[in-house]
């Protein structure tokens, strides 16, 4: 039995446009740019960008899947992995779309400027972009070479809806015969141009990339964490959880001291700043910044208490 | 403890009846009894009985959320996945209606992110039939744009996959 066919109701654009396709991914989105011109128009338009990151950043936990990228003897490989925490660690995919402005070269590595947004920035030994490893879509980005070894931070200032990659030069760097002193710089998207930060000189240096969370650039160094705030282009710095490494290494008696190792690892949970420890492979220990705060979020504990794992909610 | 009951009228005059906790959740509902005080039932003259009674299923089944049992919040998402299986787009076109009219979050976040999930594997013609939208770009316009996808034009693209990257 076939029943006339009736037209479906109408919905209203504004619902369309701030309830329906916000939930569709990038890729979905990118094809519907051809729906009609005033799709096109909404897709590519900075405030429906952020309330599409709205929605992707608050997805249930069952649903999130990372996307974790990594080099391999000159070459970009990524995997798709569903973060279910009941069940175990999924690979879901290899997708990489086409990566054809990367030329693969043995020995050389391609370096992870730091993430945002899906938008990843990357450095090879002759070109620094931006990369969306999802679509495949890739921007390279003018470099000055005079820069030299460098810290980086790639993040997104929501006041002004604009790209920024923060880059800290080393100190009393040696190219040829001239001495240059340590320089910070940022390169802004909108205006597609460099800038060097005059009044800001953060007086020491590391090599690292930087983690973005919610505004800021962290990175830790010298037993502190490093901040700069992406919008007012400003360095500030945190102290790290309370942990005193001494009492621990005591309690490592076979050990030699040079095979004690520490390992301070920055990273986000929940939109939050963490700050991990690991010390060989024995102590793991997990502490997240909350209200300016930092807190315990769980503690592995090999020698004391071999299968304990326990994770407190806040 | 006996829970005031609140009478809603559809737009055919039928009554639903149900507890003055489950018709909160829709805030429209709720301001129309703060501010009117009806004595013959709420009117709803744009919801007709037939979505009134699946918005009223779903306004009981949700008036007691769980806050931190994970199994029962379990069920309930289960219970939300069965609610919306074999509605036909027609029905979930109009409880999006009707949920975005009596604004109710939880039910408009649950039938638009069915929408999108549908929408997830469908072609851009497909799109266009679903919505009854013209296609307005000339065929000169598209001639363009696939020149410029040959050409393989470098773009940022405007946003991220599903996925939260986290690439180190």
């Amino acid at each position: 039995m076939r029943r006339p066919r009736r037209s479906l109701p109408e919905l209203p654009h504004e619902i369309l446009a701030q309830e329906i396709l916000p939930r569709l991914p990038a890729k979905s989105l990118r094809r519907f740019k051809f729906v009609c011109k005033r799709w096109r128009d909404l897709i590519n338009d900075p405030t429906f960008i952020d309330t599409h990151l709205l929605h992707l950043n608050h997805q249930p936990t069952s649903n999130q899947q990372i996307n974790v990228l990594y080099t391999n003897q000159g070459r970009i490989y990524s995997r798709i992995i569903k973060l279910d925490f009941l069940s175990s660690i999924q690979v879901l995919r290899n997708p990489l779309p086409s990566a054809d402005w990367f030329q693969p070269r043995k020995h050389v590595e391609p370096s992870f400027w730091g993430s945002c947004n899906g938008l990843v920035c990357v450095r090879t030994d002759d070109s620094l972009g931006l990369w969306n490893p999802c679509t495949g879509s890739y921007r390279a980005l003018d470099y000055d070479p005079l820069l030299g070894p460098a810290s980086h931070g790639f993040g997104y200032d929501a006041n002004t809806k604009d790209y920024k990659l923060v880059v800290i030069s080393e100190k009393q760097l040696y190219m040829g015969n001239v001495i240059t002193p340590q320089v910070i710089r940022v390169f802004s998207l909108n205006s597609n141009s460099w800038r060097t930060l005059s009044d800001s000189v953060y007086p020491c240096s590391w090599m690292e990339s930087g983690m973005f969370i919610d505004g800021v650039v962290y990175w830790v160094k010298f037993e502190k964490v490093i901040c700069f705030d992406i919008h007012a282009e400003v360095f500030s710095e945190l102290r790290l959880p309370d942990i005193s490494f001494s009492e621990l290494r005591l309690r490592l008696p076979d050990i030699s001291p040079t095979h004690k190792i520490c390992k301070i690892q920055i990273s986000e949970i929940g939109g939050s700043l963490a700050i991990s420890y690991l010390l060989n492979c024995i102590f793991h220990e997990v502490w997240v910044m909350v209200k300016e705060n930092w807190i315990k979020m769980y503690s592995v504990d090999v020698l004391q208490n071999p299968l304990g794992l326990t994770i407190s909610n806040h | 403890m006996s829970t005031k009951k609140i009478t809603l009228l559809s737009s055919d005059n039928e009554l639903f009846t149900v507890d003055e906790e489950a018709a909160n959740q829709s805030l429209t509902i709720k301001h129309l009894i703060e501010d009117t005080e009806p004595e013959n039932g709420v009117p709803l003259p744009q919801v007709h009985s037939k979505i009134l009674a699946k918005v009223t299923e779903y306004l009981i089944k949700h008036a007691n959320e769980p806050d931190n049992d994970a199994a029962a919040k379990e069920e309930l998402k289960n219970w939300d996945d069965k609610f919306l299986e074999k509605v036909n787009h027609e029905t979930l076109f109009d409880l999006i209606l009707a949920a975005n009219y009596l604004d109710i979050k939880g039910l408009l976040d649950l039938t638009c992110q069915t929408v999108a999930d549908l929408m997830n594997g469908m072609s851009v013609v497909e799109v266009r039939k679903l919505f009854n939208i013209v296609n307005d770009f000339t065929p000169e316009d598209e001639a363009e744009v696939r020149k410029r996808r040959k050409r393989g034009t470098k773009t940022i693209g405007p946003s991220n996959d599903q996925a939260n990257q986290s690439n180190h």
